[in-house]
């Protein structure tokens, strides 16, 4: 074996995971060559030594006192986790519940804006302000679809909003959770 | 109860008979302290943490399965227990006490200045070893002290086996730099 070898395969000989002989070979070489001892050879002797550290002995009574802890601590932390999983549950339902919801309404709305523009016509002049750019947005959206899939532009559009907006929903609501706040999940996808 | 194997007292832990656990416990004890400590590198946080790996893994067994070595599964808790201290304590200021991991047991006495020798080294790779990064260390203690499978470390602490290589070659090439500066500080 030589320097470029030695090299090469000297991770995987300290990884355990080269053939026997290499590993004779490889050990060999260190030994033999001089540059090869001074660059490697204290990396295998850290190994050697880390392999051989015996355990530590432990105070005797670690043992007992962990056992005299046991049936309060199980018992503690089986009233917090079925509290915890029923707060998670009620919190899923209501988020699956509140994104539907929101996405139905924000479908609804979709379909009255981009169906029925001429009913723009006969609401307040405040309502119009409001409603407007979301108006015109669905109505530029509603002109790329139709060009994109005239046969099915309206439900193309409304679908792609319910999507993304379900999306956002979910992806806010996991994050919430994520982070064990379940009133900012509730809030979040309501 | 000492001469059952680890699978029956599982088995018989499983049914709530907690002297076989505690005889499974005192039976892998030396282990997960000296994990523990070597990891830490603070001996009343490794008491703490040997205590709470011992309660988790009480708490968990129900979910442990008995086809699967019992081992790995305990230095898991292990791992994840140590991981969650010193993140805890990367958020405040600590001072690692260096002298926490190099008490060693006494070593056989069919050579005294040859166990001298031995013990000087051991005490010299255990200061070196609260040298490394925390990953590092963690890594290098399950590879070359408990001699767990890269496989089975990336089971234990979900890193890929590509990352933890990464890991052992930095703190394997930082460990035997601090080895060769502190045998040269000794020679002088």
């Amino acid at each position: 074996m030589n320097c470029q070898q030695v090299a090469l395969k000297i991770d995987a000989h300290l990884d355990g995971e080269t053939s026997g002989d290499e590993s004779r070979r490889l050990a060999l070489h260190v030994q033999q060559c001089a540059r090869c001892s001074a660059q490697f050879a204290p990396l295998l002797q850290a190994v050697e030594v880390l392999g051989d550290l015996p355990d530590l002995i432990a105070p005797a009574d670690l043992i007992p006192q962990m056992l005299h802890e046991l049936p309060a601590r199980k018992t503690a932390e089986l009233e917090v986790a079925a509290p915890a999983r029923t707060a998670r549950r009620v919190a899923w339902v209501l988020g699956a519940t509140g994104a539907f919801a929101t996405a139905g309404i924000a479908a609804v709305l979709i379909g009255i804006i981009a169906l029925a523009p001429e009913w723009l016509g006969s609401i307040s002049i405040a309502g119009k302000a409001l409603i407007g750019p979301i108006a015109d947005l669905a109505l530029r959206l509603f002109d790329v679809a139709a060009i994109v899939a005239p046969a099915c532009g309206q439900l193309f559009i409304s679908a792609l909003f319910i999507n993304v907006v379900l999306l956002a929903t979910c992806i806010m609501a996991v994050i919430a959770w994520q982070r064990r706040s379940v009133p900012t999940a509730v809030f979040i996808t309501w | 109860m000492s001469g059952l194997d680890d699978q029956t007292l599982i088995a018989r832990a499983q049914q709530g008979d907690k002297d076989a656990f505690g005889t499974l416990a005192t039976r892998h004890r030396d282990a997960i302290y000296s994990f523990a400590i070597r990891t830490l590198g603070d001996r009343e946080q490794a008491l703490d943490a040997a205590q709470e790996i011992f309660i988790r893994a009480y708490t968990k067994l129900d979910t442990f399965d008995q086809s699967r070595p019992w081992r790995p599964w305990l230095f898991t808790i292990a791992a994840n227990t140590c991981t969650d201290l010193l993140r805890r304590r990367a958020r405040r200021a600590h001072t690692v006490d260096h002298n926490a991991a190099i008490d060693l047991p006494a070593s056989d006495a069919s050579s005294p200045s040859k166990a001298v020798a031995r013990m000087d080294l051991h005490r010299r790779v255990a200061e070196a070893l609260q040298c490394l990064s925390d990953i590092e260390r963690t890594v290098v203690a399950l590879k070359h002290i408990e001699g767990f499978t890269y496989q089975e470390i990336s089971d234990m602490t979900d890193i890929p086996v590509g990352t933890l290589k990464s890991h052992a070659h930095r703190g394997r090439q930082r460990l035997a730099g601090l080895l060769q500066a502190s045998a040269m500080e000794d020679s002088q």
